[in-house]
């Protein structure tokens, strides 16, 4: 029984198992007839490449969402001309739909020349196949209205997505820094887009209509002096920064037409019970204290540490203050909202200037953190120390504002009644009695919003969403630990494959030495 | 059909365009020598500059000239956005240097040379060069003959986190002009 060289039996034990492992997982066919159509062009005299092995590694790594092309009746067979191969091809393209065809196309090495024949082709033959359906004239026309309005939604999108606000210094931060700083950057980014949707949202029913239609102007109006962009006091009293100035009677004035508003007394800020230039006054320190500590914190220090201490490391950039710094910021913001309507502005102007000063700072002054950073919990931690204490905090503050306490006698689009919402009633209650045609919202804001019967159904659905979406995301925990475990025992299973198969061709190259022991047994068994 | 977003093939058709004569432009499928490509920024400095050209172009001495669908192939394969699959099989196109499809000792030894410099201080010599190759293949030749195949390749290259973002290109400079549908349509 000697074995004189290969065994057979061995190497197809090993093919067989990797075959079984193929159809146990494999994925698609596709891409690997266009490799195979590919290496039969440029080499036409290999003709058996596509060996199980060389498959199965080409299927083994279509682990990214490939559509599958299995259940369509899709036969393995390598033994086809490159002729037929290309006419499978086209007809598995045909099978699927025309996002997965792209994303097939798109995974192909082939060159963009086959890949623009292969496409045409697939959707000549689909073409073709299609039975003649007759488009009526009004379909004709709704089709060509759908194809429109998608051409012009892609063409937004792709404008804003050429935006790219900052995107080069972002990507220069990333690269010399990681990813923990380019977490600050990007969270900075995420707070003045809030900023801008909510200055939108108030500027396009506060502040326009009050500035398009302005009360008159009294006698001792003061001048501007520089000092005001500190105190918030003095000139700004007087402006749209302040709702002191926004009249009640000015949406009267908008609705009817007629702009005969009585001149209001002057609003003087000290003598209001609110004093609103306090929260700007908040907000500029709070920009001016960041400003003192990166000044000092990065700059004196990097170059203290340079000349003075002669050392070579510079400060690390301590990302959690500074986002708690933002956030801080942003709520003194949301808390000053019911006051100063234009804050969002200020706020806004506040983050350009600090994204700049940072940029600066940080290329300056401070090397890369030496620990790595757990990038996606902390934003996670950001976004909800921004949402619980910080949004919350100041969305109970103004609503308390708004329904408990007495609005200012003399000042304000409020004065007068008891609370605002109680205004915010009245004002509607005179707007139907103007205009008798908006009964209909008398009767919504009756059994809309004063019904608690709304407010309960309200937070059930919230309740119900929230659920919901726990859920969802503890299914997906599990589905995480177990792809986890199945990556496992896939590597458990290559390993065992891989030292199977060199063993085997080990053994295939060492012919000589088995026949000269097996010999040898025989010699020794004889004597 | 390309990994590349509409700016970005954008961008290529402007850089392509920039390394034409002024006469090849009004060509209706241009095709730029393998020197004028080497004289992109991007391309300078990389050390398989001509096989990158060479595996990408069409043309049939397989001179490295470039028409400007090879050129988006060629960003394309090397874009964030391909797959692990499309990179190592042309990572292992570009390291065939022979092109008879495994990367056997002689192929080896070029991309080491490549690697380590034109200059013979910083070249290996023959001892290390064997050394270093025999490493090589005793870690990635499973079937033993001696050559790596394609499915050899890529088995080794799944083992390494990094190749994806390290085999990857990218051309500078953003966009400012208008979207021209006439040259999208070809290649969306």
């Amino acid at each position: 029984m000697c074995s004189s060289g290969r065994s057979p039996a061995d190497e197809e034990g090993v093919h067989d198992s990797f075959s079984q492992l193929i159809a146990e997982e494999s994925q698609k066919e596709g891409p690997s007839d266009a490799i195979e159509l590919q290496y039969q062009q440029r080499n036409p005299e290999d003709k058996d490449r596509g060996t199980p092995l060389e498959r199965a590694s080409i299927k083994d790594f279509a682990r990214s969402a490939r559509p599958s092309i299995r259940g369509y009746g899709v036969e393995v067979d390598t033994t086809d001309s490159a002729g037929k191969k290309q006419e499978r091809l086209i007809q598995n393209l045909q099978n699927l739909s025309a996002v997965d065809r792209v994303r097939l196309l798109k995974e192909m090495p082939l060159n963009l020349s086959e890949k623009k024949s292969l496409r045409r082709l697939t959707l000549q033959m689909t073409k073709q196949t299609r039975s003649s359906s007759n488009l009526r004239c009004c379909s004709y026309l709704k089709f060509h209205i759908i194809l429109a309005l998608r051409h012009s939604w892609y063409n937004c999108l792709s404008f804003l997505h050429s935006l790219h606000l900052w995107q080069m210094p972002l990507k220069r931060v990333s690269g010399r820094f990681g990813s923990g700083v380019l977490s600050y950057f990007l969270f900075l980014k995420t707070l003045l887009f809030f900023n801008m949707f909510l200055f939108l949202v108030l500027g396009s029913f506060l502040v326009v209509p009050q500035a398009v239609y302005p009360p008159e102007q009294l006698e001792n109006r003061k001048s501007f002096t520089g000092l005001e962009l500190f105190t918030g006091g003095g000139y700004f009293a007087n402006t749209l920064l302040y709702y002191g100035y926004y009249s009640n009677h000015t949406l009267h004035s908008c609705s009817k037409n007629n702009i005969s508003s009585p001149p209001k007394p002057e609003c003087d800020s000290k003598s209001l019970s609110y004093n609103m230039p306090l929260l700007y006054r908040f907000l500029i320190i709070d920009f001016i204290f960041t400003l003192l500590a990166t000044l000092f914190g990065e700059l004196l220090w990097r170059s203290f540490s340079d000349k003075v201490l002669k050392r070579n490391r510079r400060p690390g950039f301590d990302i959690a203050k500074n986002v708690l710094d933002l956030i801080y910021g942003q709520t003194l913001a949301w808390l000053g909202l019911l006051f100063a309507p234009l804050l969002p502005a200020v706020q806004i102007l506040k983050l350009l200037l600090l994204f700049y000063i940072k940029m600066s700072s940080v290329m300056m002054n401070c090397q890369a953190p030496s620990r790595a950073y757990r990038v996606s919990q902390m934003t996670t931690i950001f976004i909800t120390l921004l949402c619980f204490p910080s949004f919350l905090g100041a969305s109970v503050c103004v609503t308390y504002t708004m329904w408990r306490l007495p609005s200012s006698e003399s000042c304000g689009p409020f004065r007068g009644n008891k609370t605002m919402i109680q205004a915010g009633k009245q004002r509607i209650v005179e707007l139907v009695k103007e205009n008798p045609n908006l009964y209909f919202l008398a009767e919504a804001h009756t059994y809309l919003v004063e019904n608690p019967l709304v407010l309960f159904v309200g937070a059930t659905i919230f309740l119900i969403v929230i659920y919901f979406q726990s859920q969802v995301v503890d299914g997906q925990r599990k589905i995480i630990a177990l792809l986890q475990e199945q990556i496992e025992n896939e590597g458990e299973d290559k390993k065992f494959l891989i030292t199977r198969l060199q063993s085997v061709h080990e053994r295939k190259r060492t012919p000589a030495r088995n026949l000269t022991s097996q010999v040898s047994l025989w010699n020794g068994r004889l004597v | 059909m390309t990994f590349l977003t509409k700016q970005e093939i954008l961008l290529a058709h402007r850089r392509f365009t920039e390394l034409l004569e002024g006469d090849e432009r009004n060509h209706p499928n241009p095709r730029v020598p393998m020197d004028v490509i080497l004289t992109l920024t991007e391309l300078k400095s990389n050390p398989f500059k001509k096989r990158i050209c060479q595996v990408f172009s069409t043309s049939e001495n397989r001179d490295g000239s470039l028409t400007f669908e090879d050129f988006l192939d060629l960003l394309s394969a090397f874009s964030d956005s391909a797959t692990l699959e499309i990179k190592s099989h042309y990572a292992f196109r570009i390291f065939d240097f022979d092109d008879d499809g495994t990367l056997d000792y002689g192929d080896l030894e070029k991309l080491v040379n490549c690697l380590t410099g034109e200059t013979a201080d910083t070249r290996l010599s023959s001892e290390e060069m064997r050394q270093l190759i025999s490493n090589i293949l005793d870690e990635s030749d499973i079937d033993k003959d001696g050559t790596v195949n394609l499915s050899e390749f890529q088995h080794v290259i799944s083992r390494s986190p990094d190749f994806v973002s390290s085999f990857a290109l990218f051309l500078f400079y953003p966009v400012f002009s208008v979207p021209n549908d006439a040259i999208l349509h070809c290649f969306i």
